[in-house]
This record gives C-alpha cells, sequence and structure tokens, in this order.
C-alpha cells in the first residue's frame, strides 16, 4: 500500500545561482555578459552541467524580458519559429537530425545578418569532433566555445547540499556522501535521487538517513 | 511571611491556563516552573518553552503585598488540584522557600529568583493585526489543526499557514498526504501577509479559546505573532521556512462529483474502519451510477463492506485512501452536505461544501 503525496514543492528552475561555478566561472560570466560573442558552444561530458546552464541561460534571458527558446535535440525537433525568438538555446547537438542541421544552419545565418539575437549551442564533443554537416560545424566553431569542466566530488556536495535546501530539506551530509559512493555519480542522477528521497520520506513519514537511501536504493533499479 | 490568600479555583484555572506549555524536561530548570507576579490586586501567571509564551491574570482581585516568584508549575498545579474545590489556599514565601497551605494541609516549594526567569518580549510593531471572534477562530482552527505534519523533517510542516490578504483570513495545514484550508472575511482591509504558527501553539491556543462572541486580537509581528484575549496573551515564535504554495494543488479538473450526506458517510466509515488494516487504515470506495461501496479488509482477510446510494450518473471509479485523512474531515467540518470531486485512482480527491468556498480539503489516494 503506497500513500501518494501532494506535489508541494515545485522543480526548480535552473539558475545561475545553483551552478556551481568554482571550475566554470568564466562560462558563466560570458553567458551573462551582454557584451560578449552572440555565438556561443559549450562542450564537456554528459553531467557536467552543460543542460542546466542551456535551461539558466534562457531563464535569465526571459527575465530581460527576451523571446527566448530551449531547444533539446535529443527530444524535439527543431520547429520552424524558433527563429522568432531573439536568445535561442540548442542542446545536445550531436543529436541533430540531418533536416534540423540544415534548419539550425539558416537559424545560425539569419541571427548572423540580423546583427542582434544570441545562439547558445552544447554538446558533448569539441566542435571540430563533432558528427554534423561541414557548414554548421565551422559556424558552431567560429563562436565563442568553452569547454565545461566536470564536477567535483566536493562540487556535487555542495550542488546537492544546494538543492536540499531550496527544497527546505533537512538532510545530513553523510546521504549526499553515501549516494556519491553508492549511486551513479552524474549531478542529474544524484538531483533526481534527492526528489525521489523527498517523496518517499514525506509518504513514508520517515526522516531522510542513510538507513533510508539504502533501502530505497535497493527496490530501485541498480545503477546502469 | 503571608503573600496571598485566595480560593483554590481563582489560582488554579488560570495556572492550568499557561502551563499547558511547560515541558516535562529542559536543559534550563527555571523553564519548569511558572512566574507568578501579584501587582495590585492582580496576579498574574506565566509560563515559557521559550518558544511560546503564555501569560494570564487571576479572574478577581485579590489583596495583599505585592510579590515575584517561580516555582515548580507540576507540582504546584498538582497540589492545586487534589485540593479539595472550595477550599481557601494561603501562600507564604520565607528565605526563597513557598509554603502552601489548606485545611490541614501543608506543602514546602522550592523557589527560582523570579528575575531569572527567562522573559519573550514582543518585537516590533505588527504587520498585520485583526480581531475575530473567539468561537469563530476555534472553529477555522478545527476545519484544519488536524492536517498539520507531526515532527516532519520538513519543519514548515510542523505548523499551520495563517494569512492575510485583504478582507481574508486564511488558514492552512498539510502533512504532505492531505491539505486543510479555511477561510473567513472580516471587515477590514488587511495588508497580504503570511506566518507559519508552531503546531505547539496552535493546539494550546484551541484549548485555550472559548466557544463564545468575546473577540480574540491577532497580531503578525516580526517573526512572533501574539494573540490577546480576556486576560490572556500567547506571544509565539513562527516557524522560520516558505510553506509550500497550496493553489497549485487544488484539483480543478475532477469531474466525477456528487453530494453525500456527512453523517451518513461518516457512520459508514466509522463501521468500515473496525476492520481496516492496523497499520495502513486503507479504505477502497467504488463510484459507479447510483451508488458507492466502502471495502476495508485487514490482514486476518476480515472484510466490512458499506453501501451508500448518491445521486451520481458519472463514469465508475475505484480509488483507495487512508481512512483516517476520510474521518479527519467529516469528524471536523461542521456542514450537512459535502461535495466530494474525484479524478481518477491516482489524482487528489477534493472535498468541499456546496456554494461555500471557504473551506476546502485535498486528500492523495492511496494505492492498494
Amino acid at each position: 500500500m503506497d500513500q501518494l503525496v501532494l506535489n508541494l514543492t515545485p522543480e526548480p528552475l535552473p539558475a545561475f545561482d545553483s551552478f556551481v561555478a568554482e571550475r566554470n566561472r568564466e562560462v558563466v560570466t560570458a553567458l551573462i555578459d551582454p557584451q560578449a560573442e552572440r555565438f556561443l558552444y559549450l562542450w564537456g561530458e554528459p553531467g557536467s552541467g552543460k543542460s542546466h546552464l542551456l535551461q539558466a541561460w534562457i531563464a535569465h534571458a526571459e527575465a530581460l524580458g527576451r523571446a527566448s527558446i530551449y531547444l533539446d535535440a535529443r527530444v524535439d525537433r527543431l520547429p520552424e519559429f524558433a527563429r522568432e525568438a531573439s536568445f535561442i538555446a540548442v542542446d545536445h547537438v550531436d543529436e541533430l537530425h540531418p533536416d534540423d542541421q540544415i534548419t539550425l544552419f539558416s537559424i545560425y545565418n539569419s541571427l548572423k545578418e540580423a546583427g542582434e539575437g544570441r545562439l547558445l549551442m552544447a554538446g558533448r564533443r569539441p566542435p571540430m569532433a563533432l558528427a554534423l554537416r561541414d557548414d554548421l560545424r565551422t559556424r558552431i566553431g567560429w563562436g565563442l566555445v568553452f569547454e565545461v569542466k566536470p564536477l567535483s566530488d566536493d562540487d556535487k556536495l555542495a550542488a546537492l547540499a544546494r538543492h536540499a535546501e531550496s527544497r527546505q530539506l533537512a538532510i545530513p551530509d553523510d546521504v549526499f556522501r553515501y549516494l556519491l559512493t553508492h549511486w551513479r555519480r552524474d549531478l542529474a542522477s544524484l538531483v533526481d535521487m534527492i526528489d525521489l528521497l523527498d517523496r518517499y520520506s514525506l509518504a513514508l513519514r520517515r526522516p531522510i538517513t542513510v538507513p533510508l537511501v539504502k533501502n530505497i536504493l535497493q527496490t530501485t533499479s541498480s545503477p546502469s | 511571611m503571608l503573600i496571598l490568600q485566595a480560593e483554590r479555583d481563582a489560582l488554579l484555572k488560570p495556572l492550568l491556563a499557561v502551563t499547558g506549555i511547560v515541558e516535562r524536561r529542559h536543559t534550563l530548570p527555571i523553564l519548569s516552573n511558572v512566574l507568578i507576579e501579584k501587582k495590585g490586586g492582580e496576579v498574574g501567571f506565566l509560563a515559557t518553552d521559550l518558544e511560546i509564551q503564555i501569560t494570564t491574570a487571576s479572574p478577581e482581585a485579590l489583596p495583599g503585598e505585592d510579590f515575584r516568584l517561580t516555582t515548580s508549575a507540576k507540582k504546584f498545579a498538582d497540589i492545586l488540584r487534589a485540593m479539595p474545590a472550595a477550599s481557601t489556599v494561603t501562600l507564604e514565601k520565607d528565605d526563597g522557600r513557598l509554603t502552601l497551605k489548606a485545611g490541614k494541609s501543608r506543602f514546602n516549594l522550592q523557589t527560582l529568583p523570579a528575575d531569572d526567569f527567562p522573559l519573550l518580549s514582543a518585537n516590533g510593531a505588527a504587520t498585520a493585526a485583526f480581531r475575530l471572534a473567539q468561537k469563530d477562530l476555534k472553529r477555522l482552527l478545527s476545519q484544519v489543526q488536524y492536517a498539520m505534519a507531526v515532527q516532519d523533517i520538513r519543519y514548515y510542516l510542523n505548523g499551520l499557514l495563517l494569512q492575510t490578504d485583504g478582507d481574508t483570513v486564511r488558514l492552512v495545514s498539510t502533512d504532505g498526504h492531505r491539505l486543510a484550508l479555511a477561510s473567513a472575511k472580516l471587515d477590514a482591509a488587511l495588508p497580504r501577509a503570511e506566518v507559519i504558527l508552531p503546531r505547539k501553539t496552535i493546539l494550546e491556543l484551541y484549548k485555550l479559546l472559548a466557544d463564545s462572541d468575546d473577540g480574540i486580537d491577532i497580531e503578525l509581528l516580526a517573526s512572533q505573532v501574539r494573540f490577546s484575549f480576556g486576560s490572556t496573551v500567547i506571544i509565539s515564535k513562527v516557524v522560520d521556512g516558505k510553506f509550500p504554495d497550496f493553489n497549485r494543488v487544488i484539483p480543478l479538473d475532477n469531474d466525477k462529483i456528487f453530494l453525500i450526506d456527512r453523517v451518513t458517510l461518516l457512520q459508514a466509515l466509522q463501521r468500515a474502519a473496525i476492520l481496516a488494516n492496523e497499520k495502513f487504515r486503507g479504505v477502497r470506495l467504488v463510484v459507479a451510477p447510483g451508488r458507492m461501496s466502502i471495502l476495508c479488509t485487514n490482514s486476518e482477510q476480515e472484510e466490512a463492506e458499506e453501501e451508500l446510494e448518491i445521486a451520481y450518473q458519472g463514469g465508475a471509479l475505484e480509488i483507495g485512501f487512508n481512512i483516517n485523512y476520510l474521518l479527519d474531515v467529516l469528524t471536523n467540518v461542521p456542514a450537512e452536505t459535502l461535495q466530494l470531486a474525484f479524478g481518477d485512482a491516482n489524482r487528489s480527491a477534493l472535498f468541499t461544501i456546496p456554494d461555500n468556498p471557504d473551506f476546502k480539503y485535498i486528500v492523495m489516494p492511496m494505492r492498494i
């Protein structure tokens, strides 16, 4: 018998504030700087925080009152109306459909000609190693390119603590350390696990402790 | 030295009003004491646990000198309670000892210096202040207080949201499984303000409120709330935290809707609950055109089944709940008829009073 719980905590919006920026400070600086290059490309390992940065950038653009759109090539095809926005983020460019590569190339050109608007893209590999159309690949490389460095364990612990705090959850530090050594190591999975623990503890009326985590990890699918 | 002579009840009643919050064990020994202070004819009683402070006064003026002392709240109350009702009690104080005499009984109690007693002072100006009849506040509290969490790690759930907004005062409580909301209209224009009142404050306040038209003044201060009614004043710290946005959990598109007589449903559930699983407390509701069945089974494979006629022609639904969450709302809401609105077996159900927007109860189902 499982008690379902009310969805009291809204999903926090990715923001630059919640990005642990110790080693990636220059990336965040470039993203916020209104004078910076208008075409940017971020690359790095899965879990290094690229998608978070893209979404934070979009939230930042919306706060500035700019029309913006976040597109994830892994999830959806690029819509034609995307070019209407002035801040365009395209995630997972490695996985762009061939037709979408043409669309993105055309968006790039129209932004370039318009002289305003910004395009932020992200992928796993540096521009020259991307398996994309030559014309698009070179354009990606012409802009400002940053490697997003993976988070250290301390960065991850800090990010998890901050996430728990944003959900007003009191979680002892040993729970975070336990997760780091016994669960998937990328931040997205770790954060999802905190949210799962939140729901479990609310449903079971139990505090979030290492024994509870052990219990849940045993019943959840093993790390892949 | 004789310091006070009074009827037992003139001391016991105000004493019991303040000592409900005194903790049995505390790191500060003086907190298990009550501060008794006589000024002019008025004898005041004060107790605190550093989070809440309650003061009240004896109902009538008493003769004698002014004094201040603290003594064990529990022992003093236990002694007075054990005295015959109409007996006259005298208090004498000598060298830090308090002697209580009544008839042929004599008790010698320790005291601690009154100047060492920690007092909460009200801080800052009120961000919002309003007045309600005591019975109205009591009724509002009874409609929501049962849904507060108990010792949850989300400290903001171990309390009750008090919100003022224009002419509306709103109380909301939730433990994550269900949420109760009650509001009332006032003849006032209040600023938008909200605080989370600690669970203990709510339970104590509820105990002390009378079913009367006499007013209670409520002031939201910086990180504190003050309740003043009769000669009693409660000052309470508030819970530091952000209460969840309750509007986002109110289901708006539940389409399986019917009215039901509250007492009929309550009694049926109370009978069925006898055979509900002791640990999980699950109940299954089977809703079909014209009728609703209530089914409980326990770990010994015993079964209870109730059937109610309902005026309902919509789609069928089978949904599980913790039966206590249903009993809670049915017990505490003073309405003859309730409206129940369901979505599907995984979505929250909404209990409301027909044509009355002032009460809402949202309860999440249980997968059975």
